[in-house]
């Protein structure tokens, strides 16, 4: 039962928007229309993309499972190249994570510095990270291990940092009162208030990482991309099925497995 | 010697003067009741005391040694000898009562946090966390974590870690505020029976009259950033006391002003 002021205005039903809206918008539409024309999307096209895609199937049914040894230990490896890279990752990314956290860090520009070289290891795509680590230590898994390691850290140390400066700043400085040097309260208070959170971002990246180690594969960098980009080559798509088939199933194990966890964990 | 000494301290936050000229000493073993209205700079110059928060102008002396004058680690020796009790008792959740108490000793032992981490601590140190533990009747909850318990057993926890860190001086900051009056009742209690049955100095700041006057020894009262009342016991009354809580819009900006508490933060910036 509100009573209407003189003085007050209704709102219009649709506000003009401003110039800034509109620049953001005709902007978007320039450039969606731009891509889909340079895209040559034709009906055409499309209907004979369907028909590969029939033929793709047709010829992998049913998949061939004779090669299914060597094709579990490049799983193996791929499950490996990820478990390796994250954990050395993860056990990288706290002290840089410390670096870029405005209550952790020693002071503005290292802040600053290492806010950038995080970004930086995130900007640059996992794949391109091994491409060029293929290049510097040559064919498989440590290569892919090394992208791995870059690529969390992108990732784990931003998060962790987000975390690290939205804890409560009492158990700090709790322990600043007695008389505690800086370690020891990151190390007692800063870390263990934020644990939870760090282990569930950490148990994320792994699932993040089983995806892209299968990929990296595809560039050389070691796992059983190697294999299906081989079969594919070889236009052998029935093992090719059931390579896709083993990643399926072992992805979905991971993050099950994985998410059950993360449920005890927080 | 004494065990506190302000000198014409001032404290602003940008524009909001908090602590305009303070002046007072603590002799040692003495039990200061601080009172004031929420917003007059109570906890601010309890955080100025031990150096959690930097002051603008003036001094503080604690056991005659300027905080202003000392180096990093002075006052971290300082800080040593100044136990403190907070309003929301800042445990570490998620670590065991026990961890949360023997963290006390981390500014007195040799390496810092690591000899104060349960599976790494001395015997002696691990004994004399339980004995706290027990001085404050939560022996029997030492493996818990620190969240499970409720608001009163862990300010009792808080006081547990104060005893481990041996202090001489006791800064307690609203330490029943955020408590139910029955459980804030039996805090107080224990927190002046330990100090006083150690002799240590204590500064306590208070918000409910009443209990105030049977504790302390002598009365410090806060108006807008100054000391209005400073009192031995047997000069105050309610009636006097009241008067701090009358008027309380600022004289110098009728901004509203943010709590205490809240203000620290401000101040890291």
């Amino acid at each position: 039962m509100t009573s209407k002021s003189p003085t007050a205005i209704v709102p219009p039903r649709f506000a003009s928007p401003s110039i800034f809206m509109w620049v953001v918008v005709v902007g978007f539409a320039a450039f969606f229309i731009q891509g889909f024309m340079s895209a040559e999307v034709s009906g055409e096209r499309l209907i004979q993309g369907a028909g590969n895609m029939g033929t793709f199937f047709a010829q992998s049914f049913p998949p061939d499972f004779t090669r299914l040894e060597p094709i579990l230990w490049a799983m193996l490896e791929t499950l490996n190249m990820a478990v390796v890279g994250v954990t050395f990752g993860v056990i990288l990314s706290i002290p840089f994570a410390l670096l870029c956290s405005s209550n952790t860090a020693p002071n503005a520009a290292v802040r600053w510095v290492s806010r950038m070289v995080v970004a930086t290891f995130r900007t640059i795509p996992d794949l391109i990270w091994a491409l060029i680590f293929v290049v510097a230590v040559g064919l498989g898994p440590l290569a892919g291990i090394l992208a791995i390691i870059m690529d969390t850290i992108g990732f784990c140390a931003r998060f962790f940092s987000e975390r690290i400066e939205e804890i409560r700043p009492g158990p700090s400085e709790a322990l600043t009162a007695t008389g505690a040097g800086r370690m020891s309260v990151i190390m007692g208070a800063i870390l263990p208030e934020s644990m939870a959170s760090i282990t569930a971002t950490s148990l994320y990246s792994v699932e993040k990482a089983i995806r892209s180690a299968v990929v990296l594969g595809l560039v050389g960098a070691g796992g059983i991309g190697v294999e299906l980009s081989t079969s594919m080559r070889m236009f052998r798509y029935d093992q090719a099925l059931t390579i896709i088939l083993v990643i399926l199933v072992v992805v979905i194990a991971v993050e099950q497995v994985s998410s059950a966890i993360r449920k005890r964990v927080i | 010697m004494a065990a506190v000494q302000v000198a014409s301290l001032h404290k602003r936050f940008k524009d909001i003067h908090v602590l305009r000229g303070l002046d007072f000493t603590v002799q040692p073993g003495e039990g200061v009741v601080l009172l004031g209205a929420n917003g007059c700079g109570k906890s601010t110059m309890m955080r100025c005391l031990n150096g959690l928060t930097p002051i603008s102008g003036g001094h503080t002396y604690i056991n005659d040694r300027c905080l202003q004058n000392a180096s990093r680690k002075e006052v971290r020796q300082l800080r040593r000898k100044v136990g403190v009790v907070f309003q929301k008792f800042n445990l570490v959740n998620n670590l065991s009562v026990y961890q949360n108490v023997l963290y006390g000793a981390i500014g007195r032992s040799p390496w810092g946090l690591l000899s104060t981490m349960s599976p790494l601590a001395s015997a002696e140190e691990r004994d004399k966390a339980m004995a706290c533990l027990e001085r404050v009747s939560l022996a029997d909850k030492a493996n818990q974590r620190a969240e499970e318990l409720s608001g009163g057993q862990q300010q009792r926890v808080a006081i547990a870690r104060m005893l481990m860190q041996e202090p001489e001086i006791v800064l307690a900051d609203e330490p029943i505020a955020s408590l139910d009056p029955k459980s804030g009742r039996e805090v107080m209690e224990l927190l002046w029976d330990v100090v006083r049955e150690r002799g240590l100095t204590v500064i306590c700041t208070l918000h409910q009259l009443d209990i105030a006057l049977e504790y302390g020894d002598r009365f410090l009262g806060m108006k807008a950033g100054m000391i209005e009342i400073d009192a031995p016991r047997k000069e105050v009354s309610k009636d006097l006391l009241n008067t701090l809580y009358q008027g309380q819009v600022r004289v110098d900006t009728l901004s509203p002003v943010a709590t205490p508490t809240t203000q620290p933060q401000a101040a890291n910036a």
